[in-house]
């Protein structure tokens, strides 16, 4: 209550300053005209009620002004004049100050939205905490790719991981939905989506035997790729789509906040099946 | 006579008291005061003014203009329900320190 009304009383100083201003005006010179009409009476001379006046008042009104709520406000806009009269009487040093500032702040953000991402927030994945990458080196090079082979036998012999899945990213071109189109698009494991804690928006991922051979043409689009080359049609799973001139029909949607490492929003994946996972690991 | 300062905190107090009685205006105030201080206490308006609007602005207080007895046009104030029972809290805690100074004094 008490704090709306002081809201209330802020505006109105501000949206009828000069009312306000007029009113404060007439309520001392009443009072002052009031007092010397009692002096008079009691004898005291004109000059020294003329002094009193020139004292009292101004000094009065300048604490009523600086009592009242939101003064703050009056000082912040003679401030802003202020800077505003010294930029203009100034234009190089204030270009040169504007343009610091830019640049500080700018580069600021650039690097905060990046420490964020990437120290800052968790991924967006289930137990964040457990999930590592794990590459292969040679003493020659220092990263080559895994193959599915590799990573089959050591899901298989690994103690300290529950899962090992694979992620090969190669592009594809998509067609017959309109215009061809060049994709990013992923080889996955069937179990990475479940590993990551991941289920699709529609539809569904991919299930164990979406790695046999023969069952492997099934594909999961992004949110991103959903809705701009397939009017984010809600029907879609079991659809066909051609990617590369092979046919692969779409199980399902990712939800619109999953993002692949390494991949932008739109994007295709595909499990990995013996004979084509070589393929795509092999890139 | 020589003119008592007017005791921190106590201005708001007395101002609400004098406007439980009747609706009045600043210079209407400043009068009462002096008149019920017995002429010790002299309000300026540099002191009145800025606590009325403080007091109006926290809603203790309603002011309008009216005209007074001698048709000048003068902005009364008056208590509100709130200005009301701020004077009554007001009150109680002067009452516990006047006493509680008193007896300091008295005990001493």
């Amino acid at each position: 209550m008490t704090l709306l009304h002081r809201l209330a009383f802020i505006v109105r100083w501000i949206a009828r300053r000069d009312r306000a201003e007029r009113e404060l005006n007439d309520e001392l010179e009443t009072f002052v005209d009031m007092a010397a009409a009692d002096r008079m009476r009691d004898g005291a001379t004109p000059r020294r009620l003329a002094v009193l006046h020139l004292g009292g008042v101004e000094q009065a009104k300048e604490r009523v002004r600086t009592a009242r709520h939101g003064a703050w406000f009056d000082e912040l806009a003679r401030d802003v004049r202020y800077a505003l009269r010294m930029c203009a009487r100034n234009p190089g040093f204030a270009a040169v100050v504007v343009a610091t500032l830019a640049l500080g702040i700018g580069a600021n953000t650039a690097v905060f939205s990046v420490v964020d991402a990437v120290l800052l927030r968790p991924l967006t994945y289930a137990e964040p905490e457990r999930l590592v990458v794990v590459h292969e080196t040679l003493p020659t090079r220092r990263r080559v790719p895994v193959g599915a082979f590799e990573c089959q036998e050591w899901g298989r012999a690994a103690q300290s991981f529950e899962h090992m899945s694979l992620m090969a990213v190669a592009p594809v071109v998509l067609t017959r939905a309109g215009d061809p189109a060049r994709l990013e698009a992923a080889r996955v494991s069937a179990r990475l989506f479940p590993m990551l804690g991941i289920e699709a928006a529609i539809g569904h991922t991919f299930g164990p035997e979406a790695e046999v051979l023969g069952r492997h043409r099934v594909a999961v689009l992004s949110d991103g790729l959903w809705r701009t080359r397939f009017g984010a049609d809600a029907t879609i799973a079991g659809r066909t789509i051609t990617l590369n001139d092979e046919s692969y029909v779409v199980t399902g949607v990712l939800p619109p906040a999953f993002r692949f490492p390494r991949l932008e929003q739109r994007h295709a994946s595909a499990p990995v099946a013996d004979g084509a996972s070589k393929r795509a690991a092999a890139r | 006579m020589e003119k008592l300062d007017i005791p921190q905190g106590t201005l708001d107090l007395m101002i609400l008291t004098i406007l439980a009685r009747e609706p009045m205006h600043g210079y209407g105030i400043s009068q009462r005061l002096a008149v019920l201080s017995h002429d010790h206490f002299h309000v300026n308006p540099g002191s009145l003014f800025p606590s009325l609007y403080r007091l109006e602005q926290d809603g203790r207080l309603k002011a309008e203009w009216r005209a007074t007895k001698n048709n000048r046009r003068a902005k009364y104030y008056r208590l509100t329900a709130s200005g009301r029972r701020q004077l009554e809290q007001h009150r109680e805690r002067w009452n516990r320190v006047s006493f509680a100074v008193a007896s300091v004094l008295e005990g001493a």
